[in-house]
C-alpha cells in the first residue's frame, strides 16, 4: 500500500506465480459474484416472470426503475430500512461505548459479565426473532403478562404498525449492541494508561479526558464497527421475517423483505433485480464514505506513530 | 501480552487513586445489575418455557415452571430431523470455511507480496465486492439452481457461498506485516513460491487463520435466506431454516403443527452448540477484528 512498501524488493517469483495464487479466488469471485451481478443488471431491464418460459420475457429498458420510483411500497421500504439503520446502530454504538467505559475496570465477576454480555451476538438471528415474537404475544407473552399484573391494559405489540417497527429495532439493539461493546472494549484496553494518567495530573476531569483522549483514540474502531454493522443491517432479513413477516400491512417491510416479496411472491424477477441494483448503489455509497474516513485516519495514525 | 500489562497498569492506577471513586461504581453496579437481568431475560424465558407443559404455557404466565416436562425435547428429536439439520449446517459451514480460507490465503498472499500487472485493480475489485449484500446475487443464483436442478443438494448449499472477499483482505492485511526474512531464506534454500507459502508462510499465519475461521464460520452458520430458498425437502435444510419451521405463530405455507413449548425447545437445542463454540473462541474473535482488522 504505502510507497515504502512498494519500493522494497519483492521476493523473486516466477512470472506465472501470481496467476497461480490468484486464480482460484478470481474464478470464484467471477462465478458467484461478478457474473450474477451482471446478470442482475440485465434482468433488471426485463419484464421477467419467475416461473415463465423465455417467450414471456420482454425487454422494458428502464421500465422497472421507473415503476419502482412510482411505487409507494418501495419508498416505504427504503424509509423503513434507513430508519432501522439510523436508529438502531447509533444506539448500539452508544450503549456499547458506555458499557465498555463502565466495564473497563476490575471488579468481582468482571470477566463473567464481559463474557455473558456477548451471548446474544452469537445467538442465531432467526432464533432471536422467534424468541422475541413469542415474548410479545398477547395473553401468554411475558411482556403483556407484566402489563396485566400492573393493571395496564395489554397490547398486541406486533399487531400495531408503530410498535411492531419499534419491536424489530429493539430486537436488533438487544442482539447487536454487545458487538459494539466487544470492539470498543478491546480498543479501550489498548489506550496507554500513562496517557490518561498524565492528563489527569494536568487537571483534566473525566469528561475532558473522555473528549480529548478516549474518544479520538477510539474513532477508527468506531468507524470499523459502524461499517460492519451497516453492511450487516442493510441485508437484515431472517429475524424480521420470523418476527413479523413484514407486517402488519407493510409496517416492517424492510428493504430485503420487499425484494424477496417481489421476486418470490409476486414472481417479478425484473423488479427484484432493479431493487437489488439500487441496494448495491446504496451499499457502495455507505462503504465508500466510511472506508475513506477510516483510511485517512489510518494515515494520520501512521504519521503520528512513525 | 501488551494488553495484560496495560490492564495491570490500569489496576495499579485504580488502587493508587484510592476510594474516592468507589461511590459511583456502587450506583452503577446496581443499575447494571438490573439492566443485566432485564437484558438476559429472553434467554431465561425461552429456557423456562421449553420446560413447561403446553397447556400451562397458554393458560398461566409464571416465571418458574410449575410442572417440569421434557416432552418438548422428545418431540423435537423425534418429529423433526434435527440432527440432520445440525449435520447439514456443520458440513456446509466447515466446507465453506475451509475452502474460503485456502483460496483467500493464497490470494491475500499474492496481493500483499507479489508484483504483477493489475494488482491494484484486483485489490479494488475484491474490496468493492465485500460491500455487496447477498440479496443482489440471490435471484440470479436461484434461477440457475432451478435451471440446473440442483435444489436440495450440497452443491446448491455450498458453492454460492464460496466467494468471500473479506477473508482475502484480512489475509492481505496480515501478510503485509509479516517479516520477509523467512521467505527470503526459504527462497534461497530453493523453495518455489508455493512451497514457501505452503511450508513457511501459511503455518506461521495461525492467528490470522483462527480469527478468519471464526468470522467466516459464523457468517455461514447464521445464513438463512439462501439455504431457505434452495432447500425444499426437510432433510436438506440447515439448522436456521429448519428451526424456523417451528416458529410458534407459523407461516401459512408450512401450516405449523407445533406449539410454543416445542418452538422454545428447538431454540434452546439450536442455540447451545453455537453459544458454546463461540464463547469458547471469543477471545480470538475479538483479537481478529481489532488487531488485524479492517483497516483498508
Amino acid at each position: 500500500m504505502t510507497k515504502g512498501e512498494a519500493r522494497r524488493r519483492d521476493v523473486r517469483h516466477r512470472p506465472a506465480a501470481p496467476l497461480f495464487f490468484l486464480a482460484p479466488a478470481l474464478i470464484i469471485v467471477f462465478a458467484v459474484l461478478i457474473y450474477p451481478i451482471c446478470f442482475s443488471i440485465v434482468v433488471s431491464l426485463f419484464d421477467w416472470p419467475l416461473s415463465a418460459g423465455a417467450g414471456e420475457r420482454h425487454f422494458v429498458g428502464f421500465g422497472n426503475y421507473v415503476d419502482l420510483s412510482a411505487d409507494p411500497e418501495f419508498w416505504n421500504s427504503v424509509k423503513l430500512q434507513l430508519g432501522f439503520i439510523f436508529i438502531a446502530i447509533p444506539i448500539e454504538l452508544l450503549l456499547g461505548f458506555a458499557a465498555a467505559l463502565l466495564l473497563n475496570r476490575e471488579f468481582f465477576g468482571a470477566k463473567i459479565v464481559r463474557t455473558l454480555l456477548l451471548l446474544p451476538v452469537f445467538f442465531l438471528p432467526i432464533l432471536s426473532g422467534m424468541t422475541w415474537r413469542f415474548m410479545l404475544q398477547p395473553r401468554y407473552g411475558p411482556l403483556n403478562a407484566l402489563l396485566i399484573s400492573l393493571g395496564v391494559p395489554e397490547m398486541t405489540w406486533l399487531g400495531n404498525p408503530l410498535m411492531a417497527y419499534v419491536a424489530v429495532i429493539v430486537q436488533d439493539i438487544w442482539r447487536m449492541w454487545p458487538f459494539m461493546f466487544m470492539l470498543l472494549y478491546a480498543a479501550l484496553t489498548n489506550i496507554p494508561a500513562e496517557m490518561l494518567e498524565a492528563a489527569e495530573i494536568d487537571g483534566a476531569g473525566f469528561w475532558r479526558r473522555l473528549r480529548s483522549i478516549t474518544v479520538p483514540m477510539l474513532v477508527p474502531t468506531m468507524l470499523t464497527g459502524l461499517l460492519l454493522r451497516i453492511i450487516d443491517a442493510l441485508r437484515v432479513f431472517s429475524e424480521v421475517y420470523v418476527m413479523t413477516e413484514g407486517g402488519p400491512g407493510n409496517a416492517t417491510l424492510l428493504f430485503s423483505l420487499y425484494t424477496q416479496r417481489q421476486a418470490f411472491s409476486y414472481q417479478k424477477v425484473g423488479m427484484a433485480s432493479a431493487m437489488a441494483i439500487f441496494l448495491l448503489i446504496l451499499s457502495i455509497v455507505f462503504a465508500v464514505t466510511l472506508v475513506r474516513k477510516n483510511m485517512s485516519l489510518d494515515v494520520l495514525e501512521e504519521k503520528a506513530g512513525g | 501480552m501488551r494488553t495484560t500489562e496495560v490492564a495491570k497498569e490500569t489496576m495499579r492506577n485504580r488502587q493508587l487513586r484510592g476510594k474516592k471513586k468507589a461511590a459511583i461504581p456502587v450506583v452503577l453496579w446496581i443499575l447494571g445489575l438490573v439492566a443485566g437481568i432485564l437484558w438476559i431475560f429472553p434467554f431465561y424465558w425461552m429456557l423456562a418455557t421449553s420446560l413447561k407443559p403446553e397447556s400451562s404455557i397458554l393458560t398461566s404466565v409464571s416465571l418458574v415452571p410449575e410442572v417440569f416436562t421434557f416432552e418438548h425435547y422428545v418431540t423435537v428429536f423425534t418429529k423433526a430431523p434435527l440432527l440432520r439439520w445440525i449435520a447439514n449446517s456443520v458440513i456446509v459451514a466447515v466446507t465453506v470455511t475451509v475452502a474460503r480460507l485456502g483460496v483467500s490465503s493464497l490470494a491475500g498472499y499474492a496481493i500483499a507480496r507479489m508484483k504483477f500487472v493489475g494488482r491494484d485493480l484486483v485489490f479494488l475489485l475484491l474490496l468493492g465486492s465485500m460491500m455487496i449484500p447477498d440479496e443482489i446475487t440471490v435471484v440470479p443464483l436461484f434461477i440457475w439452481v432451478l435451471k440446473l436442478k440442483l435444489a436440495d443438494s450440497y452443491w446448491a448449499l455450498i458453492v454460492p457461498q464460496l466467494a468471500g472477499a473479506f477473508s482475502v483482505l484480512f489475509y492481505r492485511q496480515y501478510f503485509l506485516t509479516f517479516p520477509r526474512d523467512l521467505e527470503d531464506a526459504a527462497a534461497m534454500d530453493g523453495c518455489s513460491s508455493f512451497q514457501t507459502f505452503r511450508h513457511v508462510v501459511f503455518p506461521l499465519a495461525k492467528s490470522a487463520t483462527t480469527a478468519c475461521t471464526i468470522i467466516v464460520f459464523s457468517f455461514v452458520w447464521n445464513d438463512y435466506l439462501w439455504p431457505m430458498l434452495v432447500s425444499f425437502k426437510e432433510e436438506w435444510m440447515t439448522l436456521p431454516v429448519g428451526a424456523a419451521i417451528f416458529n410458534p405463530v407459523g407461516f401459512q405455507q408450512t401450516g405449523n403443527k407445533f406449539g410454543y413449548g416445542t418452538a422454545m425447545a428447538v431454540i434452546v437445542v439450536a442455540a447451545l452448540p453455537t453459544l458454546a463454540f463461540f464463547l469458547g473462541l471469543q477471545r480470538y474473535f475479538i483479537q481478529g477484528i481489532t488487531r488485524e482488522g479492517l483497516k483498508g
